[in-house]
């Protein structure tokens, strides 16, 4: 696998940047092995001052812009954004990238990081929001894309528990 | 290259699943895990990369649809 791929490369570059985040959605969903097909990336950051400085830093470097814009226009987020509450939808050098500064039940990254998994491949290690809690949220939303998507988390949540079983 | 080893509480799986409606959970029932077993013998980053290649041909697809 090559670093410089643009899925795999853009969780390597939050880890090296340091930055303290949980993958939510579509792509935590594939890190766990449901066969899902997701085109950004989301995750949970800590706002703590220093984290959202680093975070903010890195998106400049990847010339991060608020996506939806009007052509010619370019909105790139500000540290107060990134400290605040609500979803900020972006676009990258690597992508789509969703910033959460909550999800669910307003939980931020502080809430959710006691459910995250902690994933490793090779050097590289990154927080994920468990398989069960990704669930909890689908289940809550009520939205059809996520009812859709339910079955498939299940079924991964039911092979994976065989899986440590045997 | 390193396989994961995720790191879990154990959930009760039933408590989960008791408000999920019956249908869905058929559904779950019916799932070919072909492709479930496919990515779980991947590494995780590998998993992101081989998902990120399927969008990427979907929306060439979608390209050439249009």
């Amino acid at each position: 696998m090559c670093k410089t791929d643009p899925g795999a490369g853009f969780l390597v570059a939050l880890v090296e940047s340091k930055i303290d985040f949980i993958v939510v959605g579509g792509v935590a969903a594939v890190l766990h092995g449901v066969p899902v097909v997701t085109h950004d990336l989301d995750i949970v950051h800590s706002r703590e001052a220093e984290n959202v400085e680093r975070l903010l830093s890195l998106l400049q470097r990847l010339d991060a812009r608020y996506r939806g814009q009007p052509s010619g226009r370019v909105l790139r987020p500000s540290f107060s954004e990134m400290s605040g509450r609500g979803h900020i939808n972006l676009l990258t050098s690597y992508g789509p990238l969703d910033l959460l500064c909550e999800i669910g039940d307003d939980e931020g990254y502080t809430e959710l990081i006691g459910r995250a998994d902690l994933f490793t491949d090779g050097e590289i290690k990154f927080n994920v929001l468990d398989l069960e809690k990704l669930i909890e949220i689908k289940k809550k939303t009520g939205r059809a894309k996520d009812r859709l998507a339910l079955p498939l988390l299940i079924a991964t949540l039911k092979k994976r528990n065989q899986s440590e079983e045997t | 290259m390193n396989m994961e080893a995720p790191e879990t509480e154990s959930r009760d799986l039933n408590e989960l699943l008791a408000d999920i409606d019956h249908d869905i959970l058929l559904a779950a029932e019916e799932v070919d895990t072909t492709l479930i077993d496919w990515l779980l013998s991947l590494s995780p980053l590998e998993r992101i990369s081989w998902t990120t290649r399927i969008a990427a041909t979907i929306g060439g697809l979608r390209r050439v649809q249009n």
